[in-house]
């Protein structure tokens, strides 16, 4: 059974890293992962600023390219969401390919707490880790139960994944789910905002005595690992499937860490 | 019936205000700064987008601080609330049916309604917009020669602007919510639904109670001005000629109102003059007597985190045969709003004020921020509404994190109707060229992977080889605060193609 | 000139032009309500929380009794008492006709027609302008109430409330829940009882 990969054009251009952890999580669950080419971009940023026109394009083509495959999996709450709640108006009603693809993308969390029930990674991550609740995982596909509401029983599935993992010690920031303020295209519409929030969410997660800020969405970390550099702080970010894979503990060069590359 | 009423022996609390002396009347012959106001323009300066007025706001580090950590303080108490019900979440799935109930059947349940108040002995009327709402106040103030009338807290009068438009027809208004007499005093609007002057420190407002009230001059303790306020307000009770209140929830079935408050202020305004005005949006309509108990359970704890208002008083007709309680009916382009498949349920909203605790942007940025009465994610669906172009950039002032969506209690998807509010704007064609030109360019960036894929390369050697202040600049609002991200040597699909695709 | 009537027709016309399809809200579970063990404990816990004072009495007697214990209530000039049978006031509400005249009122001590569990709330039910005027104007407030089949929410309060043909379905009537004494946050979220309403609120829960 072939799983399909979607790679959000973020972690593409700059976060190459995390799409190879991605990979090879699932390649160690035994899955057969394919990448296919020529993808490019969910179309949120353009959904997102109201022009709907420039979206559904994009849209169609993700939906073109993937709707051959029975599980697409992304390591992105957004990205997902946007693909799963979003694209509705971009297809004429029944038509079968979106509803293919709606039906079949999933969030990586997801994916492995769900889907795989994946049982161990054999990793160790000896750091203080605090969660950053990344908004649309959390509000939109409800990865784990968000402050706000009282459905009770709700899996945290990003803590089930990370409890399999030796050796993390837990920093609790003291707001647990506060938006970053990234917001896509927020950040530079309202950039005053913007920046206050993620100040106050790194001043949180220091106060907790975090070593590492890991969350599912590689585009909060971007934003609070700019402001987080900017002020020369040393506090890191990881994406999840980073950890998953024990990755080293280090700031983010943007290029793929030597020992991941196989060498035959 | 005599408007001039004999002065009873009054216990008086210090600092009390004996109502009609010279000096008292001068606070409310000033005009009324407003946000927006239909009844020609008060403001002096041009109106400043949501960007603009939070850069100012989030200036002051400290004062934003503390703006946020108070409202989130609210948040908390309500998520407290929430803890001690087990059926939270039922009541909110119950309170969203009734109101999508209510929407749907509008036109019916205000003609029962309307039977039923009448039949009680109510006088309901019903205005188009604003202008017609205060009017009909106003002629019905005039017709008994009254010139002071009290007010207790209405959202809906403060769109319609209703106190600058009596005081220049010569009648005192005293909003009598502590919070709203705070902002009055200081000639400022209210910065948040439920909680008026949450943006005022207790020092500003010991310096307005002194200015006005005759409070010792630096005193801040709360206590000590909320003394000096009950008794300078319970003279202009004492002395009011009629009230105005504001309806929280209108009883189709029954033909009754229902206004909750903690102060006491509505009740005090609706029973001890002889007429009683109440003003409401239509939306306020609700089926059956029952509904309230979904209602009276959700509204206090999602609004302030208190399990019910101090108190809830259901009007059924007048308070005497002697006298008169009347009702109008607004609509100010809620009519309009009901139209849209979308926006539609933001009727259902029971004004609690929860989507501002909870919002990371309002809380950061003050509710002055959004130029319009009602602020916030509820305003930011609202507001477009009657002016797309004014509140342009309402619906962008989100990061879309959907916190507002989880606290409402009646589940108005909020930051859905933000989103779609975008869409709407690029539908209607008013988007700026500098929104709409670098989407375009993406789109096509987008569709066409080989030119993608060579822009991501020829970017990210530039930003590897390129001097710094190329990519971090002040045109550049990214890098004003935030570094780049490291550019890698490698997109994730050349690396693909190096280590997986040529394996195979 | 927009008259009354065409205002009204013009706002109904535009409703109906549209029409919308929605289903009646469902009744509700009454299985799916919370249900407290100790009603008697909540509403105490719950009334105490806002600020308010319950007493659990046996005798009316005590009423009084706990009274002359407050300060606020020896010195005071002026009490109504519309509970004739448990305690007699100084101030006879029945000569008042303009409600104006309250306004001297230091105590006013009330009947209660039940308590609600979940809220710390009592239902009110003032019979008429003068008795609906002391419950907010009086600077300290007493209710006395049954505490046997307390409501446990407030779906079981509406209940009653219907039942006993309340709320308009016997004329023009007034009804308030009252939840503790007055009280504002307004300066700077600091809680101050005593807002324009009653100073403190007494519960005395009688059997």
């Amino acid at each position: 059974m072939s799983v399909a990969l979607f790679v959000p054009c973020y972690i593409d251009q700059f976060y190459p890293d995390v799409a190879v952890a991605t990979l090879e999580l699932l390649e160690r669950q035994g899955l057969d992962v394919v990448f296919p080419r020529g993808q490019t971009c969910c179309g949120q940023p353009m959904a997102n600023t109201g022009c709907s026109a420039d979206a559904a394009p994009v849209a169609r083509r993700l939906v073109e390219l993937f709707a051959e495959f029975d599980q697409v999996v992304c390591p992105s709450g957004s990205c997902t969401a946007m693909v799963r709640h979003h694209y509705e108006h971009y297809f004429e009603p029944g038509d079968a390919k979106y509803e293919k693809v709606r039906s079949s993308t999933f969030e990586l969390c997801e994916f492995l707490a769900d889907v795989v029930k994946a049982e161990s990674f054999g990793v160790r991550f000896p750091h203080r880790v605090s969660v950053h609740q990344s908004c649309h995982g959390l509000r939109e596909l409800r990865l784990a139960a968000s402050s706000e509401t009282r459905f009770y029983g709700t899996r945290d599935k990003m803590r089930e994944l990370l409890d399999k993992v030796d050796g993390i010690t837990w920093a609790k920031p003291q707001r647990s789910d506060e938006c970053c303020g990234f917001g896509g295209t927020f950040a530079v519409n309202e950039p005053d905002v913007s920046v206050a929030m993620g100040r106050d969410r790194i001043a949180d997660h220091l106060a907790a005595d975090s070593e590492v800020m890991v969350a599912g969405d590689m585009s909060c970390l971007m934003h609070l690992d700019g402001l987080i550099r900017r002020s020369g702080s040393s506090l890191k970010v990881m994406h999840i499937s980073q950890v998953l894979m024990g990755r080293p503990l280090q700031t983010h060069t943007g290029n793929v860490p030597q020992s991941t590359i196989p060498c035959n | 019936m005599s408007t001039t009423l004999p002065l009873p022996v009054v216990n008086i609390a210090s600092g009390g205000d004996p109502s009609g002396s010279p000096q008292r009347r001068s606070e409310s012959q000033l005009p009324i700064h407003y946000a927006d106001s239909p009844s020609g323009d008060h403001s002096t300066e041009p109106h400043r987008d949501h960007p603009a007025m939070a850069k100012d706001f989030v200036a002051d580090v400290q004062r934003t601080h503390w703006h946020d950590g108070a409202l989130w303080f609210i948040r908390n108490k309500r998520d407290a609330q929430a803890s001690a019900i087990p059926e939270w979440e039922y009541l909110r799935q119950c309170a969203s049916e009734i109101k999508t109930e209510a929407i749907a059947n509008m036109p019916d349940l205000l003609v029962q309604f309307e039977a039923k108040a009448k039949a009680l002995g109510a006088v309901v009327h019903w205005a188009i917009d604003a202008e017609e709402h205060n009017r009909i106040v106003y002629e019905i103030l005039q017709r008994r020669g009254v010139i002071r009338m009290i007010k207790s807290k209405s959202m809906l009068t403060e769109e319609c602007h209703l106190n600058s438009y009596l005081e220049e027809r010569g009648i005192e208004v005293i909003d009598t919510d502590l919070g709203e007499r705070i902002v009055q005093l200081r000639r400022e609007t209210p910065s948040h639904i439920v909680l008026p002057a949450i943006h005022i420190k207790k020092e500003e407002v010991g310096e307005t109670f002194h200015q006005h009230l005759g409070t010792d001059a630096g005193a801040s303790d709360p206590q000590y001005l909320t003394e000096a306020a009950r008794g300078h307000l319970r003279g202009k009770f004492l002395h009011g000629e009629a009230g105005l209140t504001g309806i929280n929830f209108a009883i189709a079935e029954t033909g009754g109102i229902v206004v909750c408050t903690n102060e006491g202020n509505a009740d005090l305004g609706a029973v001890l003059p002889p007429i009683h005005i109440a003003s409401m949006g239509m939306e306020k309509i609700i089926p059956r007597l029952e509904d309230l108990s979904v209602f009276t359970r959700l509204l206090a704890r999602s609004a302030t985190g208190q399990p019910i208002t101090t108190y809830t008083s259901h009007f059924h007709g007048p308070r005497d045969p002697d006298s008169e309680l009347h009702i109008i009916i607004v609509d100010n382009g809620r009519t309009e709003l009901r139209q849209s498949e979308t926006f539609r349920s933001a009727l259902g909203c029971i004004r609690c004020g929860a989507c501002m605790n909870t919002c990371p942007v309002f809380r950061r940025s003050g509710g002055h921020s959004y130029g319009a009465t009602v602020p916030g994610p509820i305003g930011s669906v609202l507001n477009p509404a009657t002016d797309d172009k004014k509140h342009q950039s309402l619906p962008y002032a989100c990061s879309l994190c959907g916190s507002c969506t989880d606290v409402c209690p009646v589940k108005i998807p909020l930051h859905h109707q933000l989103l779609a509010w975008r869409q709407e704007f690029g539908k209607r064609g008013l988007l700026s060229i500098d929104k709409t030109m670098p989407m375009k360019a993406a789109s096509l960036l987008f569709r066409n992977p080989r030119i993608y894929n060579l822009a991501g390369r020829i970017g990210r050697a530039a930003m590897r080889t390129l001097p710094r202040f190329v990519f971090v600049n002040r045109f550049n609002m990214w890098s004003r605060d935030r570094e780049l991200p490291a550019p890698p040597a490698e997109s994730f699909a050349q690396w693909y193609a190096k280590n997986r695709e040529n394996k195979k | 000139m927009k008259t009354a009537s065409n205002s009204r027709q013009t706002i109904l016309d535009r409703l109906r032009s549209i029409p919308i399809d929605a289903p009646k809200a469902d009744p509700i579970d009454r299985d799916r309500l919370v249900r407290y063990a100790d009603p008697i404990a909540k509403f105490t816990e719950i009334l105490t929380f806002v600020g308010g004072a319950v007493h659990l009495i046996d005798r009316p007697e005590e009423v009084s009794e706990i009274l002359e214990g407050f300060e606020a209530y020896t010195n005071a000039r002026f009490v109504a008492s519309l509970v004739p049978d448990v305690i007699t006031g100084n101030f006879h509400c029945e000569q008042v006709d303009d409600p104006h005249y309250l306004a001297a009122l230091d105590w006013a001590i009330i009947p209660g027609e039940f308590a609600v569990a979940e809220n710390g709330a009592i239902w009110v039910r003032p019979e008429n302008m003068i008795q609906r005027t002391m419950i907010f104007l009086t600077q300290h407030l007493a209710i006395v109430v049954s505490r046997s089949d307390m409501a446990m929410h407030m779906h079981e309060a509406y209940r009653r409330i219907r039942e006993s043909k309340h709320c308009g379905a016997s004329g023009p009537d007034f009804g308030v829940f009252v939840s503790g004494p007055s009280k504002t946050a307004d300066i700077e979220q600091s809680l101050v009882i005593g807002a324009h309403g009653c100073r403190s609120l007494q519960v005395f829960l009688m059997p």
